[in-house]
């Protein structure tokens, strides 16, 4: 988003860092791109601008205090961006059929693939529930895609536990993967 | 030895994380929890705690894998402006050392010197909270300080404990970053602040010998002509 788009009494606000902003601006649309299913991956530049439209909203009513670091700014756009993905989504919900089927057309390439894919990921949920939980912690941080020493330390336990914990819980996962039909 | 191909594992990975924003439930955590559990600062309990939730709610592991993501792209950005800090004044070779070292953050092999945050991408340590007897706080001296002699002084902790130091100036531009400090102390080098700079911004974060990382507020520092 070009920051100098911006409403003249937001762009004057003393406190924040235009350049700054505009980064900022740039990596909330990479992440939204990254992790959200393609229907908000391709909104991803306007997410971004309303995000960054609130934010310096909000950090104009905070000016007084001017200790925002980089990850403090990150944070708060990740809660407004939150808040905007939820709104879309409603409306989505919201849109005619038509819409809908637009949509699907102009950013999935492949429906199918997604809904494959939420399927699958709700057994997966319904297998974790029968892991025992000290597996299943272990087991969705690492389909959350935290590697092993990261599970560790997350857990507060030797890596050697963490490497143990993962393997026997990802063991139970696909045998019971295995028993709905199901092989990812 | 896994037994799932990485392609397998990829779209099991894929599947658990698929878009989900709805609206959450009752029992979900809150936004700002899922941040501080994407962000490696909750105790383990607290963590195992969330992470049990997340295993069964499809909302929430959207949330944190946008926290994660977004937490990744600062880290990167972070780690990129840290070492243009430090090698960098002009010339191509250190700009070849700063691309070099910025994409071996990316790469995760352990160069990742986040500004405000933590020493990797991908493996944040345990956080313990500021407020807790461990605080880290100022020294009344270092609230106005000569330009020409700033110094940076903080409380102490135990022996053995080292310290990194990033001072940035008012817009955030990182100064100055240095590393494994012993002394909780640092007295910054005359050139290294420039002239049209009235203030500068600072954060201390102690590596403890129990391998406990605490990170200072960030702190204000006010830059005076003469004595002071």
């Amino acid at each position: 988003m070009a920051v100098g788009n911006l409403p003249q009494e937001v762009r004057h606000s003393q406190a924040i860092d235009e350049e700054a902003m505009a980064e900022l601006s740039r990596r909330v649309r990479a992440a939204v791109r990254r992790s959200c299913p393609p229907f908000l991956a391709a909104q991803a530049d306007d997410i971004a601008q309303n995000v960054l439209l609130q934010l310096l909203k909000i950090l104009k009513s905070d000016e007084g205090k001017r200790s925002f670091s980089s990850m403090y700014l990150m944070k708060a756009a990740h809660g407004v961006t939150v808040d905007e993905i939820r709104r879309r989504n409603r409306r989505k919900e919201q849109t005619g059929m038509e819409e809908k089927i637009l949509e699907q057309e102009l950013s999935a390439p492949n429906p199918e693939e997604e809904t494959a894919a939420r399927s699958l990921g709700s057994e997966i949920r319904d297998c974790l529930k029968g892991i025992v939980p000290s597996r299943r912690v272990a087991v969705t941080l690492h389909l959350l895609g935290c590697p092993v020493p990261e599970v560790a330390r997350r857990l507060g336990c030797p890596e050697k536990s963490a490497d143990n914990r993962v393997y026997r819980g990802m063991k139970n996962l696909r045998e019971c993967l295995e028993s709905k039909g199901l092989r990812p | 030895m896994r037994n799932e191909t990485a392609d397998q594992l990829a779209r099991m990975r894929q599947a658990f994380s698929s878009g989900n924003w709805d609206s959450p439930g009752e029992d979900c955590p809150d936004t700002e929890t899922l941040w501080r559990s994407a962000a490696g600062e909750l105790d383990p309990i607290a963590e195992e705690e969330i992470v049990l939730h997340l295993s069964r709610c499809p909302q929430c592991t959207s949330t944190w894998r946008l926290a994660r993501e977004m937490i990744r792209e600062e880290q990167s950005r972070a780690g990129s402006q840290v070492m243009a800090g430090s090698f960098g004044r002009k010339g191509a070779a250190s700009r070849r050392w700063a691309l070099a070292a910025a994409a071996a953050v990316v790469l995760g092999v352990g160069l990742g010197a986040g500004l405000f945050f933590d020493r990797g991408p991908s493996s944040p340590p345990i956080y313990r909270e500021q407020g807790d007897e461990h605080a880290i706080a100022p020294l009344p001296e270092t609230k106005v300080v000569p330009r020409t002699a700033c110094r940076f002084r903080w409380t102490p902790f135990p022996e053995g404990t080292r310290y990194d130091l990033t001072v940035t100036d008012e817009r955030l531009d990182v100064l100055l970053s240095v590393k494994d400090l012993e002394e909780p102390e640092y007295l910054l080098p005359p050139n290294a602040l420039p002239e049209t700079i009235s203030a500068v911004y600072w954060r201390v974060t102690a590596h403890l010998p129990d391998g406990a990382v605490i990170s200072s507020e960030t702190l204000r520092t006010r830059l005076v002509d003469g004595p002071g």
